[in-house]
């Protein structure tokens, strides 16, 4: 049997012929029973390959996957955190700031104008001239609660993606 | 059931557990067509594993213009060559009939299969990358000659001799291992 033969066995199990060449090919078999024993092994192997080419996934394939995915998928988010993760210079800014705040509240919040010795005529007096920074005590208060805050915040972020990084280890 | 677009598009929308199901659907076919072409087990399942987690990161970019599974497969095929390719495998040429051969003294010396179907999958296991994975495409999937061209990247022409020399090869390779009887299949 030549290979061109062979070939339209093949095809002829799958179905892949015109009906011209398959009644050719028909004609041929009923002449020859070689050629039918040959097609006969053909059109089986053709059956049986529909249930021998798959090849089942191992036992859990699908969890394994998952799990790679979702490992992979956080490190990716731990990265891009890391790209924006604040710096430790800027917290000893925001700290410096902080720092700086509270003493210039502390020195200019906190004074009480003393009492008037009995000798001095109050009308003599010039008019009190009240200092910026006295009037700036509150919100100098407040500023400095805020970069508290954020230091803790910043502070929180760092642990935050230590942790995150020691679980990916 | 949910149908793959549905799955698709709430894996998109963040949902876990629909790729979950992607993979579950699909875990089987991409698996055999990573084992037909890296022939080891182990890797075969760290390359359909890389696959999905390809096809995730990409799923945004699949736009439906073809069948979910050729999408799949064409990525599961590439990741394979690409591991074939860093093992350095690739230097024996895929269509070198004397490479499948090479294997199957090994493979038949190895245990001899009785039974029909075990022959069968033991003399695709033998057979080359190329030939087992058009074989794999075609009667695993049902796929036709047009999408496995898609996958493999090649003519549909070139899909339909290749799809012909490896069923001859195959039929080869069958009737020369040692457990074969002629009777059985007739």
């Amino acid at each position: 049997m030549n290979t061109e033969t062979e070939k339209k066995l093949w095809q002829l199990a799958a179905g892949e012929l015109s009906d011209l060449q398959e009644q050719e090919l028909q004609e041929m078999l009923a002449a020859d029973p070689d050629l039918r024993e040959k097609f006969q092994l053909v059109l089986n192997l053709h059956k049986s390959l529909y249930h021998s080419v798959e090849e089942p996934a191992p036992v859990g394939f699908t969890d394994r996957t998952i799990t790679k995915l979702e490992t992979k998928l956080s490190a990716r988010q731990v990265s891009i955190l890391k790209k924006f993760a604040p710096g430790k210079k800027i917290i000893y800014i925001v700290a410096a700031c902080f720092l700086v705040l509270v003493i210039i509240s502390g020195l200019f919040g906190s004074g009480e104008s003393s009492p008037l010795p009995s000798w001095i005529d109050p009308a003599n007096l010039v008019p009190e001239v009240n200092l910026p920074l006295e009037n700036f005590t509150l919100p100098l208060i407040g500023l400095s609660a805020v970069f508290l805050l954020l230091i803790i915040q910043k502070l929180f972020d760092l642990r935050q993606l230590k942790n995150a990084g020691d679980m990916l280890k | 059931m949910l149908n793959d677009r549905e799955l698709i598009d709430s894996t998109l929308r963040g949902n876990i557990h629909a790729f979950r199901m992607l993979v579950d659907r699909y875990q089987d076919l991409a698996y055999t067509l990573a084992l037909r072409i890296v022939k080891s087990a182990e890797e075969a399942e760290e390359v359909a594993q890389d696959a999905f987690i390809k096809v995730h990161d990409h799923l945004i970019n699949f736009r439906g213009d073809s069948k979910f599974t050729t999408w799949l497969y064409r990525i599961v095929y590439t990741t394979a060559l690409n591991r074939l390719r860093k093992r350095k495998l690739t230097q024996v040429s895929l269509d070198d009939p004397t490479a499948s051969y090479g294997n199957i003294a090994s493979d038949s010396s190895a245990d001899q299969p009785t039974d029909k179907i075990s022959m069968l999958k033991s003399a695709i296991a033998a057979m080359s990358s190329d030939d087992s994975t058009v074989l794999s495409l075609f009667y695993f999937d049902e796929m036709n000659l047009q999408d496995i061209s898609q996958i493999m990247d090649i003519e549909a022409n070139n899909v339909k001799i290749k799809l012909h020399r490896a069923r001859l090869r195959l039929k080869t390779i069958l009737e020369s291992k040692p457990g074969f009887k002629k009777e059985d299949w007739l």
